[in-house]
């Protein structure tokens, strides 16, 4: 793909070149293009950040039913009007398991009838007014407002030089056209028979592909339309070239994606291929339609562009009435045509490039891609300190687990090789390249995740390091050391358990206080450590090498399970709940957790002198 | 009254930082809200509970929401500690 697209610019711009040299009309509807584009990007990014990420959390939400996805791809496409877009973000976010493949389905349908508003607000405003005259103040306004601090007013900015430049693009394409009417007629190229019609539906399908939007190819349609230059059949056959050729976009992207993803891409594919296919042959029949409801609306005029838009809506209605009845065996289909890979631990099973297009997808990926790695790694401490995943994720209390088998505890640098490392190194690189266009508070999330992803890897390498002597010690003959290198394990397992309990229950107050008493629980471990130590010595229960082993290994533990909690924190306490939205202000400090443990102490030892009493 | 309310909110339209400062301030309230329901549901399933491990537990989680709270109570009274 990359040859093909290295080899596509030099082409591209020979052909261009060639293009303005042997016919100077051509220019004025290629710098329309041009601006049109450029237009189309500054509306997509000021819409994107106006919304702060609204409309991948709408995304993320609307799992409930296909009317619901169908309503969100409209909405969404109507508003970035770019179907490409949409689509884009809804296959990354079922790659990322987030949303289902129905809901993708849905999103293809809506999306399809969202690119149609475009149609329409050219067809209506665009070719019969003068749009170069509301451009030039939009264009004013947005420069004014794009160089302001505040990102709102910033994004509103890029929303009026988006619309400026659109509109200043559809005015300079029309004006090339009405030139272009002197000296070329495409008209006498109009097809006659299926196989001319076929011919004109490949030229629409390549000229949206070249151009990477469909609503390029259709003001190109319509501005040629307006002035006569092509014919009504002509038009209507590139516009179906142009919902088919829209759809490559997305498939290409999709390939670095995994099998959810691409069924995606390719459920976008079909459907309006499969509509393509129907509508062609019955093209006579639909136009003739049209021409019905055209003169029942008060259309005359045989070149109105509002005819196109017409043709446009009821192609893509015609679509969802193909395909919704055959959702159910069109999903099944998917299934066996690309099945489910093989999950393998050393690779990232969410990241893809085609999620880079927007960050708040990105963010959305990466936190799947961190969960994925925290499951793996605390599968692999979980055996690296001797216990079995399945019984350790029952609800038995630890101490009831079965007996440590010193033989069977896993090697915890072989794991992280294996299975850790690679899925690692991806996300870091992904977090970087994401971080390259984010906005604050997206660089803030991003910058969780990494330290999430920090602290996983930090605490397997903890565990790692006390694992040899959890071996040697944990069924030593000699009690004191055994017990102490079992609280080791224990400590470890509740400070697992507690991100496990953080991980499945909904309330983030419920969440954050697990984990928040594990913190105190591991802080008042951490002050009677030394003294449990120094005793031991001084009453010459264990060695002084058993004691300083231990000392590391509690310091190891502690880190550990600190890190473990962190990354509870950051990846399973619910980000719009109110009260981790300013988490730094409930954060409690060393000191603080100190101050609570001698609290409780001093209450426990009254308690227990007013009993003796 | 109503004026001077009118006269705050739009002081608060240009002035972006002190609009993020009472936003903040708003998430505080209601996050302090939600603890201190926290904190009488712990209290009261306390005074239903008879295990002694169980109890120390939550008295734990119990101190954790008053020291969470006296420290939220503080930042909304004194932001800029």
């Amino acid at each position: 793909m990359d040859l093909f697209k290295r080899f596509m610019l030099p082409i591209s711009m020979v052909f261009l070149g060639f293009g303005f040299w042997a016919y100077p009309n051509f220019e004025k509807i290629a710098a329309g293009i041009a601006v049109f584009l450029f237009g189309l990007w500054m509306l997509k990014r000021g819409v994107q950040t106006l919304s702060g990420g609204l409309i991948e959390d709408t995304l993320q939400k609307v799992t409930r039913s296909i009317p619901h996805s169908i309503g969100f791809g409209f909405v969404s496409t109507t508003l970035v009007q770019s179907s490409t877009l949409v689509m884009v973000l809804a296959i990354s976010f079922l790659a990322a398991g987030i949303i289902p493949l129905s809901t993708g389905l849905g999103v293809v349908m809506g999306a399809n009838l969202g690119t149609t508003t475009g149609t329409w607000l050219v067809a209506s405003f665009g070719l019969s007014m003068s749009l170069a005259k509301i451009a030039l103040p939009l264009l004013v306004f947005g420069v004014l407002l794009l160089f302001q601090t505040r990102s709102a007013y910033s994004a509103v900015g890029h929303l009026l030089l988006g619309m400026g430049f659109l509109f200043l693009g559809i005015d300079y394409i029309k004006e090339g056209f009405q030139v272009l009417q002197s000296s070329l007629d495409l008209n006498q190229y109009n097809p006659d028979g299926f196989l001319d019609v076929l011919v004109v539906f490949v030229i629409g399908f390549i000229m949206t592909i070249v151009m990477q939007s469909s609503h390029a190819s259709l003001l190109l349609t319509l501005s040629a339309l307006s002035v006569g230059q092509i014919s009504f059949t002509m038009a209507a056959a590139i516009t179906v070239g142009a919902c088919v050729g829209t759809t490559i976009t997305p498939l290409v992207g999709s390939l670095g994606t995994n099998a959810a993803g691409r069924r995606l891409a390719l459920t976008h594919v079909l459907f309006n291929l499969i509509t393509a296919i129907v509508v062609l042959p019955l093209l006579p029949v639909a136009l003739f339609a049209i021409e019905h409801l055209s003169v029942w609306t008060g259309i005359t005029d045989p070149n109105s562009p509002l005819k196109l838009a017409y043709f446009h809506t009821g192609f893509s209605i015609a679509g969802v009435c193909i395909i919704y009845p055959l959702r159910g065996r069109l999903e099944k289909a998917l299934q066996t045509l690309i099945p489910d890979e093989e999950a393998t631990g050393s690779k990232a099973q969410f990241l893809s490039s085609v999620a880079l297009e927007s960050t708040a997808t990105a963010i959305a990926v990466t936190r799947s891609e961190t969960i994925h790695l925290y499951e793996l790694s605390t599968g692999i401490i979980i055996n690296g300190v001797g216990w079995q995943s399945h019984e350790f994720h029952q609800d038995k209390p630890l101490t009831q687990l079965s007996e440590l088998n010193k033989n069977a505890i896993a090697d915890i640098q072989q794991g992280y090789e294996q299975h850790i490392k690679g899925i690692y190194s991806d996300i870091i690189g992904f977090i970087s390249s994401a971080r390259e266009n984010s906005s604050d508070i997206q660089d803030e999330l991003l910058r969780d995740l990494w330290t999430a992803n920090f602290h996983l890897i930090d605490a397997i390498k903890g565990v790692k390091h006390l694992q040899k002597n959890l071996q040697a010690y944990v069924s030593h003959p000699n009690q004191y050391i055994a017990h102490a290198y079992q609280d080791i394990r224990l400590q470890l397992g509740e400070a697992l358990r507690a991100v496990e309990f953080a991980k499945n229950t909904k309330d983030p107050i419920e969440s954050r206080l697990a984990l928040d008493h594990q913190q105190l629980i591991i802080e008042r471990i951490r002050e009677e450590s030394n003294a449990l130590i120094e005793n031991f010595i001084r009453q010459r229960q264990v060695t002084t090498q058993m004691a300083t082993s231990l000392m590391t290994d509690k310091g190891y533990v502690n880190q550990a399970s600190l890190n473990l909690l962190t990354v509870g924190r950051i990846l399973f306490i619910e980000k719009d709940k109110p009260q981790t939205q300013s988490p730094d202000s409930f954060d409690l400090e060393d000191e603080e957790l100190t101050a609570i443990n001698q609290k409780l102490y001093e209450q426990r030892l009254e308690a227990s002198v007013e009993e003796n009493q | 009254m109503r004026s001077k309310k009118l006269f705050h909110k739009l002081k608060l339209f240009f002035n972006h930082k002190k609009q993020q400062e009472e936003k903040r301030r708003l998430e505080l309230k209601i996050a302090l809200k939600q603890l201190k329901e926290k904190h009488k549901a712990l209290k009261e399933e306390l005074e239903q509970l008879n295990n002694e491990e169980e109890r120390a537990q939550l008295e734990e989680k119990i101190s954790i929401l008053e020291a969470q709270r006296r420290k939220g109570i503080d930042k909304l009274r004194n932001p800029e500690v």
